[in-house]
């Protein structure tokens, strides 16, 4: 045959052989095999190029056939000469002197071939070389085992990676697995921690309906001693352990003039200065025994007006306090104090009438038999009268010399002061009378505010104020309602009560050397609960509270002898209480002027 | 090497003379026996009469043995070998997906180099090609190797190979021995027709050669050379005889493949494996062609024979298929695997195995295997 077609037929079977499998290993073996056999080699060696290190690239044995090739003398000595430590160029220029054919002993003939991408080929062949054809052709074949090697190699990467992968997937499955079977168990325990839940749900809805019920009661019942707290019209402040405001009730704001957000958590000064002694003692008296009631003291209002108070208190303990607190009830007794003072005023008054009523009498005849007396004596001295002259010619003196004797003499003076005198004296009985007398004047329905222009017109005309005090002088501020109803009352009784007050003012005002403000009088009328009332104040000295306290005595005066009797302000009194059943109170401190405030009801009071 | 004995009779009695006689023999310590299949011993007697042997023992059954110039039918031929060999057996030849190479390296972990390895296979086993492609791997040229196929021309399966442990089938048997040889090989078939493709192969049976049943494309081949009908009224092994394949190798003999049957699909059955991809050409032979091969195989072991060795015995692996040709001139070939002076000593066996030099270990068809094994005995 020929030996083309032998060759044919050999390369042909020996390219079937290559790249029939992807695993590299038996790749080359089916294909090695047929390497020795179809071209009756004895031995052959599949080196592989590898790179440990840049630079040092080298061939290692990949696969040998028979198992011992690398280790038979022949193939051992070409394979320990093929070179090493070689660069990436170095590579190349060995490369472009293949293929080689080399000798190493007698009868051996050692091929090495390139295989481009991979490595060598090494064949060892006993008898003849190959011819140059079938060496050329070798070579043609190599390649194609070159590059069914590359392809093994990309395969076992491929298969590296994908088993990396297949291990990734195989994690993350049985993580999956493991994820829904945990989410399994998951949802057993929520379902079982979702009963559990829900009983403890429905637990917890009992409970919260409960609380919400206790809760609902608490507030009912906080709402209720709120409304409590808020409706007593009592004043009403809670201390802390501190002395500090935690709360005060709209009654103590309305009574003493501060809102809460003005003095919580801090101290409250509203004790007069000559009562802190007195508020220290209760204090300590209160957190000592736990509770004190109806002790009876004065406070500032916000204005500075003194009220009087009853204080009641007790100690408390919140849960988180340190200290115990103090809860106080201000009740303001001014109005009944005043009215205390009014009926004991009243009361004095009352017997005042009953012993006026009994010295009435007594007095005035002896001064009616004075004032006739000085009448008469007035008539024989001053009067020209027939009988007087005759008299006093008869006397040997003229009437005139006489006259003129009683006029240098001051007789005239002295007579017209004892009837003064006995005018006053008589007025006073009269109004001493005048507080168990029943009043026989009838009311009328009259304007207030005309009754005070009337009784202000009277003071700047008054001669004795005027030699008291210059009227004019004062300031007055009017500030008047005039809306103002009509109210049943005496007109001139009221406009006497008002001249009263103005002529005190004035006279307070004049003896106040210590004054820096422009002497003022304020007159106010308003309407108030069933009643009209009036306000006089001014900015004069004032009073302290012992002359407060007696101010509408009779016969107490703090002016001086022969400057008054002392029973102005007591019938003042007496006409505004009893005559016309209204209210009258003062308020004054010293420096702070004083107020007299005035109701009279719009009703008669039959 | 080696005391021989041999007769030709099939009596079992007197191989189990022969084998005490041998095995008494001073210095033997081990005896290769080779039988022929015509002497139908039952497997118990020959199991009995292996197990009683005195001496390590192996061997193989063959279509006919080779004694001297003589061609044996009947008989047994007894080897004493003057060391103790450790015949090694290889059981399931044919069993698919067998790693050979691992179960040789467990069966033999260690070989001397340039020993000689007998090597006997079961003619009719699957994977004979696998298995000499693992022993190669294995062993490489480092031994020699000479051997071949026992059985049966009956074409069945039997058990061929035994050892002292009994006959058994489808195995290989290799038998290291410390003893120096050159083999040869030759077979002398010559180009007809070709190349043919095998298209399809299912192992030792040609299926489609260039897609056509491949008994077709055979069938072709001999009309044309032969003319007429060539199969026609007559067994096909009896044509098919002179006619083998032949499979292409660089600068070698053709690799012959014996078709000794077809099938109804018109595929050929081939002693050995004939790879699917593989190109086969039609080969023919003549008297004096084998003839003349089987005399440069001698010369060939002669030649790879080491300088420093003496002859002591041919043995010959001549394929049976070659004596079936050559009929009764098969004694010519006998003659030309001698020497005129040394014992020439083998069987006619279903294959052959052998390495030739330099080259991979083959299993052939009709061809002549020599080995010219060295002398290592001062007896006779």
């Amino acid at each position: 045959m020929e030996s083309k077609l032998i060759q044919f037929q050999v390369f042909y079977e020996i390219a079937m052989t290559i790249g029939n499998s992807l695993d590299l290993h038996k790749m080359l073996r089916s294909a090695l095999v047929a390497y020795l056999r179809k071209l009756s080699c004895a031995s052959g060696v599949i080196m592989k190029l590898t790179v440990p290190e840049p630079g040092r690239a080298g061939f290692v044995p990949e696969l040998s056939i028979p198992r011992t090739a690398v280790d038979q003398p022949a193939l051992k000595k070409v394979i320990d000469g093929l070179p090493n430590s070689l660069s990436p160029e170095g590579v190349d220029r060995f490369k472009d002197t293949l293929p080689l054919c080399t000798h190493p002993d007698k009868g051996t003939c050692v091929y090495i071939m390139d295989l481009q991408g991979f490595g060598l080929l090494i064949l060892a062949k006993g008898g003849d070389d190959f011819d140059m054809t079938t060496l050329h052709s070798l070579v043609q074949l190599n390649k194609k085992l070159a590059g069914a090697c590359v392809a093994c190699q990309q395969k076992k990467r491929i298969e590296l990676i994908n088993d990396k992968l297949s291990r990734e997937i195989d994690v993350r499955r049985r993580t999956e697995n493991k994820l829904v079977q945990l989410a399994g168990e998951l949802e057993l325990r929520v379902a079982k921690r979702t009963q559990t839940l829900n009983a403890l749900n429905e637990e917890l809805l009992k409970k919260i309906e409960e609380i919400e019920a206790k809760e609902a009661s608490l507030k009912e019942s906080e709402e209720r001693y709120r409304s409590l707290m808020q409706a007593t019209p009592d004043p009403v402040v809670v201390y802390d352990g501190k002395g500090r405001v935690l709360f005060v009730n709209p009654a103590f704001t309305r009574v003493f003039g501060w809102r809460f957000e003005e003095i919580s958590g801090r101290r409250l000064d509203f004790v007069p200065e000559d009562r802190m002694d007195e508020a220290v003692g209760l204090r300590r008296r209160v957190l000592n025994e736990g509770v004190c009631v109806g002790i009876e003291s004065r406070r500032l209002t916000k204005e500075g007006n003194v009220l009087d108070v009853s204080i009641s208190g007790a100690t408390y303990q919140g849960p988180s306090d340190a200290l115990p607190g103090v809860i106080v009830n201000l009740r303001d007794i001014t109005e009944i104090k005043q009215t205390q003072d009014m009926m004991i005023q009243a009361e004095k008054m009352v017997s005042l009438g009953g012993l006026a009523a009994g010295m009435a009498h007594e007095i005035n005849n002896p001064l009616a038999g004075i004032l006739q007396s000085v009448q008469v004596i007035e008539n024989r001295l001053k009067g020209d009268l027939p009988v007087n002259r005759k008299t006093a010619e008869a006397c040997g003196v003229s009437f005139e010399s006489m006259t003129e004797y009683m006029e240098r003499r001051g007789i005239f003076k002295l007579s017209s002061h004892i009837c003064k005198s006995g005018r006053q004296a008589a007025q006073i009985v009269d109004d001493m009378l005048s507080f168990s007398r029943k009043e026989s004047s009838s009311h009328k329905l009259s304007d207030v505010n005309q009754i005070i222009d009337a009784a202000l017109m009277m003071a700047s005309h008054d001669y004795d104020l005027k030699k008291s005090y210059d009227f004019s002088r004062i300031k007055v501020f009017k500030f008047y309602d005039t809306a103002l109803p009509k109210i049943p009352c005496i007109p001139n009784q009221i406009q006497q009560v008002v001249f009263n007050l103005l002529k005190n003012a004035a006279q307070a005002m004049s003896k106040d050397r210590d004054a820096k403000e422009t002497p003022t009088i304020q007159l106010a009328t308003f309407s108030g609960e069933g009643g009209v009332c009036i306000d006089i104040s001014d900015n004069g000295p004032g009073m302290n509270d012992h002359v407060r306290q007696r101010l509408f005595e009779p016969f107490f005066t703090t002016k001086g002898v022969g400057e008054g009797t002392g029973l102005g302000l007591s019938v003042s009194y007496f006409i505004i209480t009893d005559r016309h059943r209204g209210k009258m109170g003062v308020s004054s401190a010293p420096g702070k002027g004083t107020r007299f405030s005035i109701k009279l009801p719009i009703f008669r009071p039959d | 090497m080696m005391i021989v004995k041999w007769n030709e009779t099939d009596a079992i009695d007197e191989l189990g003379a022969m084998i005490t006689d041998v095995s008494a023999t001073f210095g033997v310590k081990s005896i290769m026996v080779l039988s022929c299949e015509k002497n139908r011993y039952s497997l118990d007697a020959f199991n009995r009469l292996l197990a009683e042997a005195a001496v390590p023992i192996f061997g193989g059954i063959f279509p006919a043995l080779i004694a001297k110039n003589r061609l044996l039918d009947r008989g047994n031929i007894v080897f004493g070998l003057d060391e103790a060999v450790s015949p090694v057996m290889v059981p399931e030849l044919g069993k698919p997906r067998v790693n050979f190479e691992s179960l040789l390296d467990e069966l033999i972990p260690h070989i001397d180099p340039g020993n000689t390895v007998a090597v006997f296979v079961d003619g009719f086993s699957k994977r004979i090609n696998a298995f000499i492609e693992s022993l190669f791997t294995v062993f490489g040229l480092e031994v020699n190797y000479v051997g071949g196929g026992a059985g049966s021309l009956s074409m069945e399966q039997e058990p061929c190979l035994f050892t002292n442990s009994g006959v058994v089938g489808d195995a290989a048997m290799l038998v290291p021995m410390g003893i120096r040889s050159g083999i040869g090989v030759c077979h002398g078939w010559q180009f007809l027709k070709g190349p043919f493709r095998v298209t399809e192969s299912d192992q030792n049976t040609i299926l489609t050669l260039d897609w056509r049943p491949a008994f077709e494309v055979y069938r072709e081949v001999l009309t044309a050379h032969l003319g007429g009908a060539p199969f026609e009224n007559r067994e096909f092994y009896d044509v098919a005889k002179g006619f083998p394949f032949g499979i292409a190798r660089m600068d070698n003999e053709h690799i012959v493949r014996d078709p000794v049957s077809r099938d109804e699909n018109g595929a050929l059955v081939c002693v050995g494996e004939v790879p699917e991809g593989a190109f086969v050409s039609v080969l023919l032979g003549d008297e004096a062609s084998l003839i003349n091969a089987a005399g440069r195989a001698l010369k060939m072991g002669q030649d790879a024979l080491p300088q420093e060795s003496t002859t002591g015995i041919h043995l010959v692996m001549d394929c049976i298929s070659r004596a079936l040709f050559l009929d009764d001139r098969f004694g010519l070939e006998l003659t030309a695997l001698g020497d005129g002076e040394t014992r020439v000593f083998g069987a006619c066996t279903l294959g052959e195995i052998a390495n030739c030099g330099h080259e991979f270990i083959e299993f052939y068809n009709k061809t002549c295997v020599v080995a010219v094994i060295e002398e290592t005995w001062n007896q006779s």
